[in-house]
């Protein structure tokens, strides 16, 4: 049996599920495999930041983009996505992470932006009170935000049932062809092995994306990472933004219920599915420093009672820049994996930039730095201890 | 390591300091005994009072073992985490990592990892939720918490409007007690249903098998008889109750509940409810080892052989928490788990002959014991079959507490495309609160295995992640450091 359509995506995260809306809404005909299930990995395991604040200045104009779509998203997609624009605020504890701030501040405006904003330590009280009077000021972007990840995945994946993307979960893809006009790829699924053609590919795998451009010739150095995460018990409304910490690994928000979800990436362990870890074990001394950072700001968090903590696997790209763009290797695939931690943001405007690239249309915005091709002259080929683990893990 | 000092755990703690090992033995009570002696042996607490005095020397002499060199003993400890498979790279022994928070004394308190060569898990049981409309009502609780408010403090409930509702046998045994102790029950509503399933070849024997013959020819005769339990104490008795709902403002006030008679209202200030207990099953599913759907008690047990023994993984399961068996073949089996652990640590060619070939008789003799006692046991389950959820449940019923989430909104998520418990869990954060799924996990099972009609098996069980219990912060800062 040979099923045929326009296109295919591999990954049915937040990523593949925002490629399928998009190129589905510009009439395409859509088939998304997903090797386990839907959104069950890094996009579940998210923090849910919507953030600008502190990013790399090459994915500044894309996150800016993005933000007026997480505004109407939920509207859009007919459910809500928990989206609020919190804003962000990343504190500096002492002098040293203070001046590093007052740097990213210079350099992000000599670049032309002028969302971030330096906050003084009075403006920080007032901005965010109760925070401890140790901390010297702040960078803060105010209309950024955060968003409920499962929610997300759950609005997305039904609007693109809606919409009649087909979605084919529990099918690993392990091969994949080039036919001229056409992407062969080669799946197991629950039934035993099975072949999809298509005009178009979208390699959206995530952690497994290396595993999937490697395929074809492409090479991203890529790793697997398991990043913690915790919720705590609902605790009395305190914190209106999202908060980080210059020089600390730290993500700290205040749910709509009062739980604080907390998170930095700290990486646990990268496990065994079999072990019943779920793809990654939480390493509890990291776990405690992560915790720390919280306490650190808001010393009254330490009453607080976390009620669980999980690992989501993430591909971290070796620059931590993710890859878009078009295979080097296969004319008809398009790459939009590796995210390394922070594509949450990027969701709504992934898929219209990915179907851009389908279609051939040229990208109103920049995306050169994030070429997948960036790597290809970097030497032979080497494939990389970490892709041999996040089949494992697989 | 052991955990949970009920009849279970201290007799595996006992066996294991009895063959020269040394034990850490943690407990999530203040004073050992588990559930079914709990507070019986607090000298000041009240639970003297309640438990008869045979009781009392029963669970005295079970934590005889505690004085016993080898066994460190703590109470209101209770483990956040564990992680196996850590051997795998040094090529020694496989160890257990456990992570546990030791929460009494000062200076005492904090969270710290041991590192083991055995684990056995005692962990017992939990009661399974009734789920009707209206069951989150203040003046609600389940008849086991009566009990160990009855047992731990004293309580006894002696107003007006104090009803029991359910089936099982623990149901019997506390009005009992709350009658003994000058208590006051105005009506029990059974819940019971016919004893269920047909009969399975070779399944049972001897007297057993005659009692559950006689169940499937006559459900009505045994379901009467199990009835008749909950009588004799001059208290008002509905049978075949179903549709309970429970009505009140900011507490419950009145029952309405309809049986073959017609519809009935009843006022009531305090409720106690039960559906029989389940093995608690968070640790195990933790650690990640094999479960298969025990259709009789209708919940997962883990897979274990006959001591105990998971697969391939020097972790035992012993006491109610491999299945309901009650606190006389928890005893036996957690005794047989810790010969067994101790055989696995020490293997027998480093012990003298003769030493090696007692320890081998004892475990055949205890593998009768616990033999002659199982069906026994297979009788009490099917005459206490668990209550089937439509029987009560509503749309509109909670079956999540902690994440507030309906009968309706899983029916939702499931005809949305949620083929399995962990999807209803991210769909709806059914499962997903403070007690990870304790409350609503069996019942989430069996309600996805209802509507998509496939097993228990196939509809899945919560994944449960660390911490166990929720845990404080300021417990994991400590623990940074020891």
């Amino acid at each position: 049996m040979k099923p045929t359509s326009d296109l295919i995506i591999v990954g049915a995260g937040l990523i593949g599920l925002s490629c399928a809306i998009a190129a589905r809404e510009r009439g395409m005909d859509v088939v998304l495999i997903e090797a386990g299930t839907v959104g069950r990995q890094a996009s579940s395991a998210s923090a849910g930041g919507v953030r600008s604040l502190n990013r790399h200045p090459a994915e500044i104009p894309l996150v800016r983009a993005a933000l007026p779509l997480w505004a109407t998203l939920s509207a859009r997609l007919g459910r809500d996505c928990g989206f609020r624009a919190s804003g962000q605020v990343r504190v500096a504890e002492d002098e040293i992470a203070m001046a590093a701030l007052e740097a990213r501040a210079t350099r992000v405006h000599d670049l032309g932006h002028r969302h971030e904003r330096l906050l003084s330590s009075g403006e920080l009280a007032n901005r965010v009170p109760g925070i401890a009077p140790h901390c010297r000021g702040a960078l803060a972007v105010e209309d950024d935000g955060f968003a409920d990840p499962l929610a997300t995945v759950h609005a997305l994946r039904e609007h693109a049932r809606r919409l009649g993307v087909r979605l084919i979960e529990r099918t690993r893809v392990v091969g994949l062809d080039d036919l001229g006009q056409a992407v062969v790829w080669n799946a197991v699924g629950p039934d035993g092995p099975v072949t999809y053609r298509a005009r178009h590919g979208v390699n959206a795998a995530g952690a497994w994306g290396g595993s999937l451009a490697e395929m074809v010739g492409d090479r991203v150095p890529i790793r697997t990472a398991a990043l913690q995460m915790s919720v705590s018990a609902p605790l009395a409304h305190f914190l209106a933004p999202v908060l980080g910490s210059e020089g600390r690994k730290l993500s700290l928000k205040q749910t709509a219920g009062g739980a604080l979800v907390i998170g930095g990436g700290y990486e646990g362990t990268v496990g065994h599915e079999a072990s019943g870890a779920a793809g990654g074990r939480i390493d509890p001394s990291l776990l405690a420093e992560n915790l720390a950072a919280a306490v650190s700001l808001f010393p009254q968090v330490a009453s607080g009672r976390i009620v669980r903590t999980w690992t989501g696997l993430e591909g971290m790209v070796v620059d931590g820049l993710p890859a878009i763009g078009p295979s080097g290797e296969h004319p008809s695939l398009v790459h939009a994996f590796g995210f390394s931690a922070h594509g949450f943001a990027l969701v709504p405007l992934i898929g219209t930039l990915v179907t851009d690239l389908i279609e051939g249309r040229a990208s109103e915005h920049d995306i050169t730095p994030l070429d997948p091709r960036r790597f290809a002259q970097a030497g032979p080929d080497r494939r990389s201890h970490t892709d041999s683990q996040a089949e494992r893990a697989a | 390591m052991v955990v949970g000092a009920g009849p279970a755990g201290l007799a595996a703690a006992g066996a294991l300091a009895e063959q020269g090992l040394t034990v850490q033995l943690i407990d999530e009570q203040p004073a050992p005994g588990g559930q079914v002696w709990r507070g019986a042996l607090d000298r000041s607490g009240a639970g003297r009072r309640v438990h008869p005095d045979q009781a009392i020397r029963r669970a005295a002499a079970a934590a005889e073992v505690l004085r016993r060199p080898g066994i460190a003993y703590a109470g209101t400890a209770s483990v956040i985490d564990a992680r196996t498979g850590l051997a795998a790279r040094s090529g020694t022994d496989e160890r257990i990592e456990i992570d546990w928070l030791a929460a009494a004394g000062p200076g005492l308190r904090g969270l710290r990892t041991t590192t083991v060569r055995a684990l056995i898990i005692a962990t017992g049981a939990l009661e399974r939720p009734v789920l009707f409309p209206g069951a989150t009502l203040p003046g609600i609780l389940s008849a086991g918490a009566l009990q160990g408010a009855m047992k731990q403090a004293g309580l006894v409930p002696d107003g007006a409007g104090t009803v029991l509702a359910g089936q099982g046998p623990l149901m019997r045994l506390v009005l009992a007690q709350v009658l003994r102790f000058g208590g006051r029950v105005d009506a029990v509503l059974q819940l019971a249903s016919a004893p269920a399933g047909k009969p399975r070849a070779g399944g049972l024997s001897g007297l057993a098998a005659t009692l559950a013959s006689a169940a499937v020819a006559d459900p009505s005769l045994v379901a009467r008889g199990a009835a008749s339990c909950m009588t004799g104490h001059g208290v008002r008795t509905y049978r075949g109750v179903r549709q309970l709902r429970a009505h009140g403002l900011a507490a419950i006030e009145r029952l309405s509940f309809d049986t073959d008679d017609g519809h009935h209202e009843l006022p009531c200030r305090l409720l106690a409810v039960h559906d029989g207990i389940l093995p608690n099953v968070q640790l195990t599913r933790l650690l990640g080892l094999a479960h298969a759907w025990h259709d009789d008690q209708q919940a997962f047990v883990p897979v274990t052989g006959k001591t105990g023994r998971a697969a391939e993984q020097p972790i035992w399961v012993a006491g109610d928490g491999r299945g309901i068996a009650g606190w006389e073949l928890a005893a036996l089996h957690g005794e047989l788990a810790g010969l067994d652990a101790a055989s696995a640590i020490c293997p027998t060619s480093t012990q003298p002959t003769d030493q090696a070939a007692d320890r081998q008789a004892r475990r055949h003799r205890l593998g009768r014991r616990i033999d002659r006692r199982l069906p026994a046991r297979r009788l009490v389950d099917r005459l206490y079959p668990a209550v089937p959820i439509e029987r009560n449940a509503t749309p509109d019923t909670v079956v999540c507490r902690c994440e507030h989430v309906t009968l309706a909104h899983i029916d939702a998520a499931i005809a949305a495309g949620a083929v399995g418990a962990n999807r209803v869990k991210t769909f709806t954060r059914c499962g997903m609160g403070a007690c990870q799924g304790r409350h609503c996990g069996n019942a989430l099972t069996r309600i996805v295995a209802d509507r998509l009609d496939v097993s228990p098996t196939a509809a899945g069980a919560l994944r449960i992640r660390p911490p166990l219990k929720p845990t404080l912060i300021s417990d994991y800062l400590d623990g940074a450091c020891t």
